[in-house]
């Protein structure tokens, strides 16, 4: 699936995903960082000298003539002396003071890499795993959030006494709502969630205080039913829940989440799906969900009766973009085959019309794969967000 | 709702300076790496002026004798740091370079400055070095320093002086599997298989090469999609090479061609699992079959079952993979896996 195959708001979900993994700690450099930082040593980087060899071949140094002469500044900050004996020396604990200088001198850059040989160090080591959950716990701000992200890179996330720990900061209420969502999102780099774990994710994803905790669980579920599925080919049990938060959560941008994960491990849903989310696409007064359930009914394993669905909703609907929508998945569900319903909806909404046209167009040059028919569709409605646009 | 990413600030804790190491190496203990030694000993990190003969040593001594993390680190603050560099230093760096793995990483470098400032020229001294270099491994280094630039676009906007066909034409394996690499990460990770420039310089390099795994490399993994007339009919002479691999890998090929060219690549595929009796080749015919006509390649899959009986449980796999009528390529791979490698 590519981000254009994506409704408004599948990609909206996706950005903010990019966003809270790219993000990191968004760190940003600015002015007041370098008159913060301590005073800069002369000149090199590094005290250490270059090889006065001359280059003989390959595995020797460069030219050391450059080395004596003046020197060429960077304008930028970002270059710390003493980081490689840190680098072979490295605990837990001299990263972590390192961090703070990180942290404190706004060097994204050295903030990602002390996060990453933090997950160097934890490997596979419980111990060290709880170590940083205790630290996160403690933390505020950016802190929590790179001591957990280096936590959900490390094997030793998936040991139980560290993921139960994780499992419990996120459940915590007396915890900040942003230390519970950073421990549930770590969960995500789990392989499986017993069932119990599962309902007890459900249980903060349905909390209405959760707040962003809430729309986390909720994530987390989604991304570890991928894996287990991907893994094992096991998704019903989180989407049997993912359904019903999607149904009856209090929290639109939740219920569009439960509703929007299986676009990532696209499992073939159970004909039992097909009601439900038929019922949605027909009644749920929002827009995206109803755009949403259209989305989800073009893969399960009944798609003549995901066909019906388009069908029988598509009279009721007032909003263009979930017309397209019916338009658009039901030849995701049936191809070529559903051109004759297609042409039935732009007989009804003459807007559509020239979408069936592109679209029939498009099955007559012989191309047939979903993908690269909506990958050469021209758009007309201004339904579709692409990758990177503001979301709602 | 808030968006669940963390909030930017700057927290720091007072962290107090290690005075420890010092006293362990007065006391001739010095210190084992590792981590184990000390937590109150660890060296204290000092933030100082960045120059480029300082990073540049960095970035040596982190290929030497740095983590995986600080090898990363190092790459991603030159990259970043080229933006500022002057394009003589930086230049000269890659010139001057002799050590395979420390030219990679400045030469990638220089590229992303090149991509940043859209200034393809900046990329000849990599070129120079990766046709004229003498050292293997540095002609190697010199094109995979190209990788994540858009290489194709930049080797025709300097003349195609150098192109993938020369690169992949050389005496080297090792700078033959860079030269086939780089089309592969470029065409899926740059243009994500719908850049048609790129997907044809992969189809001549394949047909340039005499190394039949860099052919099959560019045949089995560049994207199709978006290749024109020629570049099919030169995919479709591949089935006829010599090599079991590359005839595999062009089969697989002629699988992703864009919809006005699926009939005559059906034919060719036909003719193919009729008459080549290599299973690795009539397997991968057999997918591509699968992949031009999806769900309407059923009866012609039927078609085939007998032809070769070794083959006929492939054929029931695609066939059971297609009862869901999935319209997308990629899920149909995948069912059919569930089902049989």
């Amino acid at each position: 699936m590519t981000s254009r195959h994506l409704p408004r708001a599948a990609i909206a979900g996706f950005v903010l995903a990019v966003l809270v993994a790219a993000g990191v700690v968004l760190l940003r450099r600015n002015a007041s960082s370098s008159q913060d930082a301590p005073p800069m040593a002369a000149s090199g980087a590094s005290t250490r000298g270059v090889s006065s060899a001359a280059p003989t071949g390959p595995g020797q140094p460069a030219p050391s003539a450059k080395k004596d002469g003046p020197r060429e500044q960077i304008p930028m900050p970002g270059c710390w002396e003493g980081l490689l004996e840190l680098d072979k020396t490295a605990s837990l604990d001299s990263l972590r003071a390192a961090l703070a200088d990180a942290i404190s001198a706004n060097d994204r850059f050295l903030a990602e890499y002390l996060k990453e040989r933090l997950t160097e160090v934890v490997g596979n080591d419980a111990e060290r795993g709880l170590k940083l959950v205790e630290w996160a716990a403690q933390a505020n701000g950016p802190e929590t959030t790179l001591y957990l992200e280096a936590l959900k890179a490390a094997p030793a996330v998936r040991n139980p006494a560290v993921s139960e720990r994780l499992l419990k900061l996120g459940e915590d209420k007396s915890a900040q709502i942003a230390t519970r969502a950073a421990a549930l999102d770590t969960l995500e780099t789990q392989h499986r969630f017993t069932p119990e774990s599962i309902q007890r994710l459900k249980a903060i994803a349905m909390d209405v205080d959760a707040d962003s905790a809430a729309w986390l669980a909720t994530r987390t579920m989604g991304r570890v039913m991928k894996e287990d599925y991907e893994r094992t080919g096991s998704y019903a049990s989180y989407w049997k829940e993912l359904l019903d938060i999607g149904q009856t959560s209090k929290d639109l941008a939740v219920r569009q989440l439960a509703l929007e994960m299986p676009s990532y491990s696209n499992p073939l849903l159970d004909s039992a799906s097909v009601d439900q989310l038929a019922e949605l696409m027909k009644t749920d007064p929002d827009r995206q969900v109803r755009e949403m359930s259209a989305f989800r009914l073009a893969r399960t394993e009944d798609p003549k009766r995901a066909l019906e669905a388009y069908r029988g909703a598509f009279d009721g609907e007032s909003s263009i973009c979930v017309r397209f929508a019916m338009m658009l998945y039901a030849l995701r569900a049936a191809g070529a085959d559903a051109l004759p319903l297609a042409a039935e909806f732009a007989k009804k909404d003459p807007r559509l019309q020239q979408d069936y046209l592109d679209f029939k167009e498009l099955y007559a040059a012989g191309t047939v794969d979903w993908s690269r028919i909506w990958m050469n569709k021209k758009e007309y409605h201004e339904c579709v967000v692409e990758e990177g646009a503001p979301h709602e | 709702m808030s968006t669940p990413g963390l909030r930017s600030g700057a927290v720091r804790g007072g962290v107090r300076r290690a005075t420890l190491r010092a006293a362990l190496l007065a006391l001739g203990l010095g210190l084992t790496p590792g981590l184990a030694l000390a937590q109150d000993a660890a060296p204290r990190p000092r933030q100082t002026a960045c120059t480029v003969e300082g990073m540049l040593e960095d970035v040596r001594l982190a290929l030497k004798e740095g983590s995986p993390a600080y090898r990363r680190y190092v790459r991603f603050r030159l990259k970043e740091a080229a933006i500022a560099m002057s394009p003589e230093r930086l230049s000269n760096a890659v010139i001057e370079e002799r050590d395979p793995a420390v030219l990679e990483v400045v030469g990638s470098a220089l590229a992303t400055k090149a991509s940043n400032a859209q200034t393809p020229e900046l990329i000849q001294p990599l070129l120079s070095r990766a046709v004229q270099d003498a050292e293997p491994g540095l002609r190697a280094a010199a094109v995979k320093a190209l990788r994540g630039a858009p290489s194709v676009e930049f080797m025709a906007q300097n003349g195609d002086v150098v192109t993938y066909e020369q690169l992949v034409r050389d005496s080297s394996p090792e700078v033959r599997r860079a030269g086939a690499e780089n089309l592969v990460s470029e065409s899926a990770e740059i243009y994500f298989g719908h850049h048609k420039p790129v997907s044809e310089a992969a189809v001549k390099a394949a047909t340039a090469t005499k190394d039949p795994e860099v052919a099959a490399r560019l045949l089995g993994e560049v994207s199709m999609e978006a290749v024109g007339h020629e570049a099919v009919m030169d995919v479709t002479r591949q089935l006829r090479a010599d090599d079991v691999g590359v005839r595999a890998a062009a089969a697989r090929a002629l699988g992703g061609v864009p919809g006005p060219e699926a009939a005559g690549a059906r034919r060719a595929l036909v003719e193919l699992y009729r008459g080549d009796t290599d299973p690795a080749v009539r397997k991968a015919a057999l997918e591509s079959l699968a992949r031009l006509g999806q769900s309407s390649a059923r009866p012609l899959l039927e078609s085939l079952r007998g032809v070769d009986a070794r083959m006929d449980p492939e054929i029931d796999a695609w066939l059971g993979a297609m009862q869901y009528n999935l319209q997308e390529w990629e899920l149909l791979l995948r069912e059919k896996q569930r089902l049989r490698k």
